[in-house]
């Protein structure tokens, strides 16, 4: 039988960044990504160069991965002048969610 | 397996925030609800984990098994989508995890109810929530999880199989949903693997590349979803799914086991299994059984006949022309509540558990989770 053997850690949940007020905040992205950079410079003695709609994207990756930045979807989309975005969620929009 | 009151921790709602778990309270009500705990000897863990891997090995025995027979139909698998459901299969995609709803009276063997193979949630619940509980409320105490370690082992095996960046997707707006994909992706990254999170409305696609995109026009090679594969194929770019390249987690072969189609099918294929329930995709003319539209979710739409007489019914919104019909499982009682097992299957490893109750039978989305640890 496989049981929890180790104490483990969680890097975006267990971050503090996500916080209910996201949820809950009319206009969360501005306050989340302001604690983004407060602790992403808590951590790394500099300020934090990408923020995305999320906040906490891109602490994680500022911190573990600067090679590939987050989505910064709070901010304006650079799709090429060839994508269209919208093609996916039409279907799940009547329900309440994907999960089951 | 008993039930046992239990005194919350002072606290709770914030304690289980701290790990994402917002959305612990629904309508005023908990929906973690640590104000009791099942626990479950040895031998019940094990009973249950000589289910889930056996119900496992009966899934993938049977995804062959449709494969061999284009089978596809039975299923609502469009018939464009087969050649890539097929392939997913041939070419070993990965996948990472499902979990299986079972019935379980401590006594008698568990019963599989569903499979949740493409989208399962309730996976903070399980992995991360109660362990927690466990180490504050007793921490000598042992749980049937290894959810976590299972989840980062799966996907060191992506990387792999394929290391390039992976973009998690959910839809837009749903806090367990994000929350969900949040979490997956934080054990994806502990893997080693790079990572972005986007929404699957924002996903794109370039007609120049023929390739998927995200808002920062970087091609997704590899794309989780927590998105069903029958929603996917209805979506207007269901068609570029074909051709766009992109390695889909859950893979496309999911598509057959989250559909309840496999429920008769298992029965017909392993009719002996002594955790399966008698099921038929023809409405039996009589007796007790539980109607089940093949792509419903999160107990809508069902329907529980006892003696041939339609005794409970759900809400929802999903199409009840295609139904398979199982036969009634009577769940044991637990001072007044019914509980579900949630036996989680992760890398192939059967690795853990969650345990939600309801007042109903018939398990919701609404129904509580209820934390649980082992008795000795």
């Amino acid at each position: 039988m496989s049981r929890m053997s180790r104490e483990f850690g969680l890097v975006l949940l267990g971050s503090g960044i996500l916080t209910a007020e996201y949820f809950t905040a009319p206009s969360p992205e501005d306050e989340m990504e302001k604690k983004a950079d407060e602790q992403a410079a808590e951590r790394t003695g500099h300020p934090a160069h990408h923020r995305s709609h999320y906040g906490h994207v891109p602490l994680f990756l500022f911190v573990h991965s600067p090679a590939y930045a987050g989505n910064k979807m709070g901010r304006p989309a650079s799709y090429s002048p060839t994508t269209r975005a919208g093609g996916f969620g039409g279907a799940g929009r009547a329900f309440s969610g994907g999960g089951s | 397996m008993h039930r046992m009151a239990v005194t919350p921790r002072p606290d709770w709602q914030r304690k289980v925030e701290a790990l994402g778990l917002h959305f612990h309270t629904l309508d005023g009500v908990p929906y973690w609800d640590e104000s009791a705990c099942y626990t479950l000897s040895r031998y019940e863990v094990d009973s249950i984990e000589r289910a889930t891997y056996a119900l496992w090995e009966m899934c993938l025995e049977l995804v062959q098994h449709v494969i061999d027979n284009r089978m596809f139909g039975l299923f609502l698998i469009p018939p464009e989508f087969e050649e890539i459901v097929v392939r997913s299969w041939d070419e070993d995609w990965p996948s990472i995890y499902g979990r299986f709803d079972l019935a379980f009276d401590g006594v008698g063997p568990p019963k599989l109810l569903e499979f949740n193979a493409d989208t399962p949630t309730g996976l903070v619940e399980a992995s991360v929530a109660q362990w927690h509980w466990l180490k504050e409320t007793d921490d000598r105490g042992d749980q049937f999880n290894s959810i976590h370690d299972r989840l980062i082992e799966a996907w060191t095996a992506t990387k792999a199989f394929d290391p390039a960046p992976i973009h998690f997707a959910a839809i837009e707006g749903n806090v367990e949903d994000y929350i969900t994909v949040e979490y997956l992706r934080d054990t994806a990254i502990q893997a080693g693997l790079q990572t972005a999170y986007l929404d699957i409305e924002a996903i794109g696609y370039d007609t120049a590349r023929k390739r998927f995109t995200d808002p920062q026009n970087r091609v997704i090679t590899t794309l989780f979803k927590l998105y069903p594969w029958e929603w996917l194929t209805k979506d207007t770019f269901a068609p570029n799914i074909l051709t766009a390249g992109t390695k889909w987690i859950e893979p496309p072969w999911k598509a057959i086991l989250s559909c309840k189609s496999i429920l008769p099918l298992l029965y017909q294929l392993n009719p002996d299994s002594p955790f399966l329930l008698p099921a038929w995709f023809e409405q039996p003319g009589f007796g007790s059984y539980v109607r089940k539209p093949i792509h419903a979710r999160e107990g809508a739409n069902i329907q529980v006949v006892r003696n041939g007489v339609a005794e409970e019914e759900t809400d929802g919104s999903y199409d009840t022309s295609v139904c398979v019909y199982q036969q009634l499982s009577d769940l044991k009682a637990h001072d007044g509540m019914y509980p579900i097992i949630g036996s989680w299957v992760v890398h192939g490893w059967a690795c853990g558990i969650g345990i939600r109750e309801d007042s109903r039978m018939i398990t919701q989305n609404t129904s509580r989770f209820v934390p649980h640890k082992m008795s000795d």
